[in-house]
């Protein structure tokens, strides 16, 4: 499993995980094919209460019927995945009450579970991982196995004994449960977000890239075991329930826990909420008997010793006894650590009296540190964000996650924070946090509470504190015994609500500046949209801007979800300040919605009304108004950016765009010199891809290469003696009619063509020199258009550019050994819940369009992008057919030309001629015939996929179909592209470049034509620069090696260590792969072609396939005119390398 | 004559488009352009009479777009932004071909595309058609538009 998924993780994250395909078709296939003996069961998952409590007895006293609920408590990884085959209700409730029912019935197991689970999640909060290992034990000894036990083994191994002991544990799993693909999922998924190095937000991009590769619900029940926290909808609850409980009792119980819940505080299904709290009572877990008093209005709240001091520790917070406040929170804390309605009061006070954080080393403490710095604003405010949001997510089967949520949301994302989080917040309380509750006094379900705190603890200071907050009373917080700076907070919130904003204004204007930084961060948002309302747009944007750039991390606390952008909008003047933009950007940064038009329409209004296009032309101006440097840096440096300045029309190309954001980083440089390190790198790397693109443009034009001075020495070598016996040929007399002097023959398979040759020693010598000159120009070894041809088109290019964009859409794949086309498992799993004849013809007309695909680009590549003569491919469209008229053209110009070289100079330009012809109909043939083939087939094969399911089934599909078009539209672009490698340009000046660069051309190019993942070690002593001269043929040279090392190496992934480096007299290239040489085969030859590489002549440069090296061989002979020596090596049976010598004189 | 503009980067489509329009209606002339900049500053010339917009465009057309910087999938309303911002009051019918918009992290239907293009509020939109080289129900509506605009 472990090398499975290592080998296919290509392209993607290291720790993208790949689906077993072959698992989740048998698993599928289980719930297709039960057999139907549990009608009975099925129907009392829809029964009424009475009914199913009856029928739940009698189940438990049958063992006939029992055995169906399979093992409760699985011995084993088999028993886990492949437990009960009872059928899945119809309904959300009908599944959750039949599962309360059955959990009941194992209360006594349940309870002693629990117990254990209580002392694992303090062990592990507390950091006693030792303990914890003992708690999991004998969970798993009295237990069995379940996926909740998996996944906490992993996570307490990572914590104690690191990664090693951790990946040893996840491959066991896979080992054990047979490769099962539930088990092997959710393992691998675990296993990777444990790992300390890997960011939340990647495992969360992966995980939904994975998900949206499944079918729905399978896709929900990922979401829910690995990730929680980011269930947005019940939907699929059902089938999540039914899983659980399918594997173990324990999985069943935690997925219930976490059902009701979510429920709960979302306001959802009420009612079944309720009942089934009710039935699960008899189970001792606090989180559920808290639920169900909560939703009864019960009493849930006894007065006791311990919620008198917590209530204390909340006084002696809000009296300013910070100390004080610090010193009991911890009493309390390590008397119970789960006591989550302390947490916020012991960080705030930690704030407050500038103490540290208590050392332990256990989760929660590590919780606790980062909601602190995420309170204070200390620190990389989202890197932290991150952090706790996996540590949240790990944690998230234990009671101070849901505490910990609430927290870090409240001081990091206060705009997503809603009832439902505070709801669960105090459902997993020992108690309550009566300042959270205050925010909850609206919700149905705690109402009562609060009134009942109020009432019982009335003289508490806090409890006063929120009355005469929430009552609006100004005097009675006047009164209270609490700091000065805490009550002209109170003071502005209150004022705030009452809308009183020139209040708001009054106080805060005096105080703002002597706050501490949470007080500050507390009020800066009433601050600055009281002045936004009272008509102080400006003043208010000023200050919100000011306040970013004097507390940077404090921007979780500005409104910039509050400010209406149409308000700001409206205002004329502002559009010409650069606050304008800046306040823009940071809502679009900070904000719920992307506003990027938003931003880019800010950024044009700022330029437009100060007289500008462009960002450059302003920069002068700015710096002489005497803005803050702050600003302008953060203008030029953040809002004039590519994806922003693209919007604008004053932009014509991407180019113009590259061009203008470097001269905005130049400026930067001269404005901002202490971050210059930052701006020449982005300077160099929008350098390095202008030039790389610009680079690789000249290279596609000039792929059709013709040597002309090459070709004469060629020609006139071959063809001297023959022109001075042509000259001296007596002229034949009777040439009076033409027609009789050329013999005509039919081409073979062409019955309108015509091939003539003529009867007279003279003419019929001057064809022969046609002919030979014909086969020069275009067969030659060394110099032949079709070497060029071959080298630089047919030789692994046109067809594998083509290929890879049916494959970028999973839409084709490749033969298997027996020549057959692989199944297209892509798709297939994705559709894999299609009735099974229908999946089969999916299947089947993918594999036709393969099929199609393949033949039609071989056709393109062995048959059109072919020399046409009168011997050979009679469908190539470069026609070197010699007609009668050309002949007798030719001979009536040349016929006084008396030296050999101006003959076959004439005659070359025009075979030149009809090169720019040929191309000419290359290029349309590809535009217009191509194309529309192309075109063809996706249309077919998206009829095909209409026609597969009825009309009102067919969305079922739309991603495929849209993979369809979206490939159309990019296979029209690259046949475009495609055309303009058949430009023929008669000199391209081509700029010295870097070994470096011209490496990473050919790496795109590679990437373009090849699923086979390279990497490349290149550790150059020095940079090599190259002359322009010689960049095509390195090119290929290049692209020919690399593209061997992935096509002959028979391995997926490829490792290349490329050495480049000066001699005395020579370069020294050496590439070396590593291979899997099954047959021995590569070790055989490799003597034959030393041998071979040693010749002067090369023959088989025309040839497609093989290994492309008489190719190389060929350019550095006779296109690049270097000496060279090519040598091929292995190493230890595993390593290929070719050792390449060149003149030095190549380089720049 | 009329002047309408297609903004459609499959030439496929814009092919079947201009094939359709030039067989139904007479006193037409029709002006393609592949790309959110070169569609906007077309559009920003005032001389057409219709928009015909694709939803997903690049940013260049390929021709001048050396870099080929790929497609945006919500092209189509930056380009409806642009035409609210200055002003311009030619109709424009968005012509889809596609089910789904976006990435998997944000992925749109074309009902819920429906929804953002009215809450554009531009009252130059006037429709979002669904395109399928299959079907000829985007003709009829497409003539529907047309009529209504007087084209003939």
């Amino acid at each position: 499993m472990v090398k499975k998924i290592k080998n296919k993780n290509k392209n993607k994250d290291k720790n993208l995980k790949i689906f077993p395909y072959d698992s989740l078709k048998s698993y599928l296939r289980k719930f297709y094919q039960r057999t139907d003996k549990r009608n009975y069961i099925a129907f009392l998952k829809l029964a009424p209460q009475d009914i199913l409590t009856n029928g739940m007895d009698f189940i438990f006293e049958n063992p006939n019927y029992k055995k169906y609920l399979g093992e409760p408590f699985p011995k084993s990884l088999i028993e886990l995945e492949n437990n009960t085959t009872i059928y899945r209700a119809t309904k959300l409730s009908g599944e959750i009450k039949w599962s309360a029912h059955y959990l009941v019935k194992y209360a006594e197991k349940l309870n002693q579970y629990i117990e254990l689970k209580n002392k694992f999640e303090i062990n592990m909060a507390k950091g006693d991982f030792n303990l914890a290992e003992k708690n999991l034990e004998l969970i798993e000894q009295r237990f069995g196995y379940s996926l909740w036990l998996i996944e906490h083994k992993l996570y307490l191994l990572q914590k104690s004994k690191g990664i090693r002991a951790q990946k040893e544990y996840f491959k066991r799993i896979c080992e054990d449960s047979n490769e099962d693909f539930i088990i092997n999922i959710l393992a691998d998924h675990i296993s990777a977000k444990n790992e300390p190095n890997y960011k939340m937000n990647s495992f969360r991009e992966n995980l939904i890239d994975f998900v949206d590769r499944l079918p729905l619900n399978y896709g929900d029940y990922l979401i829910f075991k690995l990730d929680f926290f980011q269930i947005k909808k019940s939907e699929n609850f059902d089938f999540i329930l039914y899983h659980e409980l399918r594997s173990s009792l324990i999985d069943g119980y935690e997925a219930m826990v976490k059902i009701l819940l979510y429920l709960a505080s979302n306001n959802e299904k009420i009612d079944l909420v309720e009942k089934t709290t009710k039935i699960l009572k008899c189970i001792e877990d606090k989180k559920i008997k808290k639920l169900y008093n909560s939703l009864k209005k019960e009493n849930v709240y006894i007065k006791n010793q311990k919620s008198d001091k917590i209530i204390k520790n909340f006084d002696l917070y809000e009296s300013g006894n910070y100390d004080k406040s610090v010193e009991l929170s911890e009493q309390l804390l390590l008397d119970n650590i789960l006591q989550g309605e302390i947490y916020e009061t012991y960080l705030i006070s930690l704030i407050k009296s500038n103490n540290l954080i208590m050392e332990r080393d256990g989760v929660l403490f590590e919780a606790l540190k980062i909601c602190k710095s995420l309170i204070s604003s200390e620190g990389p405010l989202k890197e932290n964000y991150d952090q706790i949001q996996k540590i949240l997510s790990i944690n998230s089967s234990f009671s101070w996650s849901y505490v910990i949520k609430s927290i870090s949301k409240r001081f990091y994302e206060k705009h997503h924070i809603n009832n439902s989080d505070f709801f669960l917040s105090q459902i997993n309380m020992e108690f309550f946090n009566l300042k959270e509750l205050s925010h909850l006094n609206s919700s149905p379900i705690l109402d009562d509470i609060y009134n009942f705190l109020i009432e019982e603890y009335k003289d508490s200071l806090t409890l006063n504190l929120i009355e005469n907050f929430n009552s609006f009373n100004k005097e009675g917080i006047l009164k209270l015994n609490i700091p000065k700076e805490r009550k002209i907070r109170y003071l502005s919130e209150i004022y705030f609500l009452e809308k009183k904003y020139d209040q708001v204004i009054k106080h805060l204007d005096e105080y703002l500046d002597k706050f501490d930084i949470y007080s500050y961060n507390m009020v800066i948002s009433c601050y600055i949209k009281s002045l936004i309302n009272v008509g102080e747009i400006k003043q208010g944007l000023e200050c919100l801007v000011n306040a970013y750039f004097n507390y940077r991390n404090s921007y979780p606390n500005l409104p910039l979800n509050d400010i209406s952008i149409r308000e700001i909008k409206r205002e004329d003047d502002l559009v010409k300040e650069i606050i304008f933009p800046i306040t823009m950007s940071l809502c679009d940064k900070y904000n719920n919605e992307n506003l990027e038009f938003e931003l880019y329409i800010s950024y044009e209004q700022y330029l437009l009304n100060n007289g500008e296009e462009k960002p450059t032309n302003l920069v002068e101006k700015m710096i002489d108004s005497k803005i803050d440097k702050r600003y302008i840096i953060y203008f030029l440096e953040e809002i004039c950016i590519i994806s922003i300045m693209s919007k604008s029309i004053f932009f014509g190309s991407n180019f113009e765009l590259i061009d203008e954001r470097i001269k905005i980083l130049e400026k930067l440089i001269e404005i901002n010199s202490k971050s210059s390190e930052k701006y020449v790198k982005e300077i160099y790397s929008l350098k390095e891809s202008k030039n790389l693109k610009q680079t690789r443009n000249k290279l596609d034009r000039s792929k059709i290469y013709i040597n002309e001075e090459g070709l004469k020495e060629r020609m006139i070598s071959k063809l001297e003696p023959t022109f001075e016996r042509y000259k001296n040929l007596k002229n034949d007399d009777n040439d009076t009619n033409d027609n009789q002097k050329y013999i005509s023959i039919p081409i073979e398979g062409d019955s309108e063509e015509t091939l003539y040759l003529v009867e007279s020693n003279k003419k019929n010598l001057f064809t022969n020199m046609i002919g030979e000159i014909r086969e020069v120009f275009t067969f030659d070894d060394k110099q032949g258009l079709d070497n060029c041809l071959s080298t630089e088109i047919r030789h692994g290019r046109i067809v594998n550019v083509l290929r890879k964009k049916f494959e970028n859409y999973d839409l084709i794949t490749k033969k298997d050994e027996n020549d057959k086309y692989l199944l297209n498992n892509y798709w297939i799993d994705k559709y894999s819940l299609l009735q099974p004849y229908i999946l089969k013809q999916f299947s089947t007309i993918l594999e036709k369009f393969s099929k199609t695909i393949d033949h039609y680009m071989n056709y393109i590549k062995d048959d059109l992008i072919q020399i046409r003569t009168e011997k050979v491919n009679i469908n190539g469209l470069f026609d070197y057919l010699i007609y009668l008229e050309e002949l007798k053209k030719w001979e009536e110009e040349s016929i006084n030309m008396t030296k050999a070289e101006d003959f076959i100079e004439y005659i070359l330009a025009c075979f030149i001629k009809k090169t720019k012809e040929n191309l000419l109909t290359v290029r349309l043939e590809l535009k217009n015939q191509i194309k529309n083939e192309f075109i063809c087939f996706l249309g077919e094969l998206f009829s095909d996929l209409e026609k597969l399911l009825p009309k009102d089934q067919n969305h079922y599909l739309s991603d495929i179909k849209n993979k369809v078009l979206e490939c159309k539209i990019e296979v029209q672009n690259e046949i475009d592209n495609i055309a303009k490698w058949f430009e023929f340009n008669e000199k391209i000046e081509m700029n010295d470049y870097s070994f470096n660069q011209i490496l990473g051309l050919v790496m795109e190019t590679i990437k373009n034509c090849s699923s086979t993942e390279i990497k490349i070690n290149l550790n150059p002593k020095e940079i090599l620069y190259f002359k322009g001269w010689s960049s095509r043929g390195i090119f290929t040279i290049l692209f020919n090696l690399l593209y061997n090392a992935v096509q002959h190496s028979n391995l997926k992934k490829i490792n290349c260590n490329i050495k480049i480096e000066k001699l005395e007299h020579d370069i020294l290239l050496i590439i070396e792969n590593d291979f899997d040489d099954k047959k021995n085969k590569l070790e055989n030859t490799i003597l034959e072609w030393n041998e071979k590489l040693c010749k002067k002549d090369i023959l088989n440069v025309n040839k497609e396939g093989g290994s492309g090296l008489f190719k190389i061989k060929n350019i550095l002979t006779n296109e690049l005119s270097l000496k060279n020596q090519i040598l091929l090596k292995i190493r230890n049976k595993k390593y290929f390398s070719v050792n390449i010598k060149i003149e030095r004189r190549i380089l720049s | 004559m009329k002047n309408i503009l297609i903004i459609e980067d499959d030439e496929d489509k814009y092919e079947n488009l201009k094939n359709y329009l030039n067989l139904n209606y007479k006193n037409i002339k029709i002006t393609w352009k592949a790309s959110y900049n070169s569609g906007l500053r077309e559009i920003l010339k005032k001389t057409n009479d219709l928009i015909i917009l694709d939803m997903s465009l690049p940013i260049y057309d390929i021709s001048v777009d050396e870099l080929n910087s790929g497609t945006i999938p919500f092209a189509g309303i930056d380009i409806l932004k642009q035409n609210k911002r200055f002003l311009i009051d030619i109709p424009v019918v968005v012509i889809t071909q596609f089910e789904t918009f976006g990435t998997a992290l944000e992925k749109v239907t074309l009902k819920e595309l429906k929804n953002k293009l009215e809450e554009l509020k531009n009252d130059c939109y006037k429709k979002l058609i669904y395109y399928s080289s299959s079907s000829n129900s985007w003709e009829l509506e497409l003539d529907k538009i047309c009529k209504e605009l007087e084209i003939k």
